[in-house]
């Protein structure tokens, strides 16, 4: 069967009367979590796993997910544009012009060119990721375990190297994460490592442990001891009836080009291992701030400035699931966690992904075609029910974010000794965020790193404990030259100012893509 | 030109210090795992083995904690524009090492409507009644969905439901 057959049967799943109640369960829920201050999607799904845990039906779950994924980022713009306060460094570049634009009394303008945006950005970006996933998925069945575990390197190296401030901070959050991975018992033989003599650590760490407690755990943690500076004002709406004052005929005329080439940058970007949707939302706010004719306005409160990066951000997602569902690699955090979810239900991603449960994948890229529908009808004619939500008093908030991220870790553990151990790693998550280093890297290190180890064995296996194995086959020495490669770019305008001959010094030290997860 | 030095502001010299330690912390941490990787591999360092990761992943973990220790002690950190408070951090953990602990025992409803009351007072809320009610309605009503309507086990506890 070819592409739009498949795609057909996919709709013909999810337009039944029960997915499309999941559907929409999904984009509501995920929306709602999703607009609470400070809750990226990543959290948002983490949070949200334990709802699902009795949900027998795969594919009732994953388009479930697929709308909190949604949902979550709609929301998430929501938050950035009426409260200046960024879910996740994505939504950085989107809070910067979105805010100022809500102050300048727009704020509709902006809630609308982000929502459409995500809408164009979202139909457009699923649709390459239908046409391109399964031949991605066929070239991905030549794969061999050297090419993963090139590729596992390469994704992680990315993430560490590009999103944020300081490399050496990225790979102490980095190892930190691959020591989580390593905890427990080994794959392959068996054998206990960094266990420490306790039994409660041999079924190693729980990655759903690990994310509540950094994200949900520390972020609450991080706002406690910060209490009385944060932005508690959240811009009013502009009154008048629900059809007007969205978008003028000018703010259209704007907006259209910013969403079309944010969608070309957030794709492509998403697609590559390149650490998900932070780089491409900031290159596409630097390029409308480029080009823009008023660049005066930039700062102010431009258009162009929320149309492309939120277009950016939602085509990233959807390119963040070709290696997801083709390879089983996530390449941003909130790819790990749909990882995770994928394989409490005992699903493997992969190029087998597509032979064994291809009604599960066509399903599930079907209903990222209805969430992107329904989030539009859902979002923007709702929205004073979700600035309600805004002015939820922050006390209140985060005793509820603390009640639901105990209870999602002990509903999925069932033990109250890892309640604790996630209020632990929180308790590291809170340090981390104080003394400013990463989060993603931590997520991907646990998921990548156990994956790339295994891989390495399997390659060396195969190769008869030939080392040579990972730099004679053209494509794996291509992906760890990526690897090395991606840790140069930021420091490429340092290195070029230096070779012809200029103070280095006048140069930023590395480029900044995003401020922090 | 002036030479006068900059006084320096305590909130500075507190971060500061504050990333030198934490660095020393670091590689201290490291060099016990890098121990412990060492002792388990007993020898059995070979491509193949499990015991090779473990080591790998410990000198990474020194070496990187060691460029952040002398990179702590180059440069000078930016001062931070406020300065933090410990008090309610270390309330929070406080409330939730409490709510974990009853968590079997009181069952989910009470302890949480506890957490719920406790955990607000040490953010900031001073509206009792109002945190009362919540704590009230949300425990309840997150225990009977999810115990009724997707039946996940939560400890009930004293609360007869």
């Amino acid at each position: 069967m070819n592409v739009f057959g498949d795609l057909l049967s996919g709709f013909g799943t999810v337009l039944s009367p029960e997915y499309l109640l999941y559907a929409a369960i999904g984009v509501t829920l995920g929306t709602f979590v999703g607009v609470l201050p400070g809750i990226g999607p990543a959290l948002t799904i983490a949070l949200l796993l334990p709802v699902t845990f009795s949900l027998d039906d795969p594919i009732g779950t994953f388009i479930m997910f697929a709308g909190i994924y949604y949902g979550a980022m709609y929301g998430g713009s929501t938050t950035s544009i009426l409260l200046n306060t960024p879910g996740e460094s994505a939504s950085v570049a989107t809070a910067i012009e979105g805010y100022q634009m809500a102050r300048r009394g727009r704020a509709k303008a902006a809630l609308a060119t982000a929502a459409i945006g995500s809408f164009v950005a979202g139909t457009i970006s699923t649709l390459l990721l239908s046409l391109l996933a399964q031949p991605v998925a066929r070239l991905a069945s030549t794969f061999r375990a050297a090419d993963y575990f090139a590729l596992a390197l390469l994704a992680m190296v990315a993430v560490t190297a590009l999103v944020g401030r300081s490399v050496v901070r990225g790979l102490m959050s980095l190892v930190f994460g691959l020591f989580l991975g390593l905890v427990g018992i080994d794959a392959l033989t068996g054998q206990a490592r960094f266990t420490f003599g306790t039994m409660e650590l041999l079924e190693g760490v729980d990655i759903v442990v690990v994310i509540v407690g950094l994200f949900a755990i520390g972020e609450t943690l991080y706002v406690a001891s910060r209490l009385r500076h944060l932005p508690e004002h959240v811009h009013p709406l502009e009154p008048g009836s629900a059809r007007h004052g969205w978008l003028t005929r000018d703010d259209w005329r704007r907006s259209w080009g910013p969403w079309l080439r944010g969608t070309a940058v957030g794709f492509p970007f998403g697609a590559l291992p390149s650490g998900g949707a932070d780089v491409p939302t900031f290159l596409s706010y630097t390029y409308e701030k480029h080009r823009a004719r008023d660049r005066a306005e930039f700062g102010k409160g431009a258009i162009e400035g929320v149309a492309g990066p939120e277009a950016a951000n939602n085509a990233a997602f959807s390119g963040v699931l070709v290696p997801l569902l083709t390879l089983g690699i996530p390449t941003s955090a909130t790819a790990a966690v749909m990882l995770a979810a994928f394989q409490i239900f005992n699903l493997q991603p992969g190029p087998q992904l597509f032979d064994t449960s291809p009604e599960l994948v066509w399903a599930l890229i079907a209903s990222l075609y209805v969430g992107n529908v329904l989030l539009l009808l859902l979002n923007l004619p709702l929205i004073r029910v979700w600035v309600k939500v805004l002015q939820i008093p922050r006390p209140i908030l985060y005793a509820g974010i603390l009640v639901f991220a105990t209870l999602g870790v002990y509903a999925a553990t069932g033990s109250v000794n890892q309640v604790f151990m996630a209020y632990a790693v929180g308790v590291v998550g809170f340090g981390m965020r104080h003394f400013d280093f990463p989060i993603a890297p931590v997520i991907l290190g646990l998921i990548l790193g156990p994956m790339m180890e295994v891989q390495f064995r399997r390659a060396l296996l195969v190769a008869n404990g030939d080392l040579s194995t990972f730099v004679t086959r053209p494509l794996t020495a291509v992906l760890l030259a990526c690897a090395v490669l991606a840790f140069v770019v930021p420091y490429l305008p340092r290195i070029v100012a230096r070779l012809r001959g200029r103070d280095s010094r006048d140069e930023p030290k590395k480029l900044v893509f995003a401020e922090d997860d | 030109m002036t030479t006068e030095a900059v006084p320096v502001r305590p909130s500075e010299t507190s971060r500061r210090t504050g990333g030198v330690v934490l660095a020393a912390v670091l590689v201290l941490v490291g060099a016990f795992l890098l121990w412990t990787a060492v002792r388990e591999a007993d020898g059995d360092l070979g491509l193949r083995s499990p015991r090779l990761a473990p080591v790998v992943v410990s000198v990474a973990w020194v070496a990187i904690a060691v460029a952040y220790l002398i990179a702590q002690l180059r440069t000078r950190e930016t001062p931070p524009e406020e300065k933090p408070g410990w008090l309610s951090p270390a309330g929070v953990v406080a409330c939730l090492v409490g709510f974990a602990v009853a968590l079997e025992y009181a069952g989910f409803v009470v302890s949480a409507a506890v957490f719920v009351v406790v955990v607000s007072r040490v953010l900031g809320s001073r509206h009792l009644v109002r945190d009362a009610v919540v704590a009230v309605v949300l425990p309840t009503a997150v225990y009977l969905a999810f115990t009724r309507l997707l039946d996940i086990f939560l400890p009930a506890g004293v609360f007869p439901l």
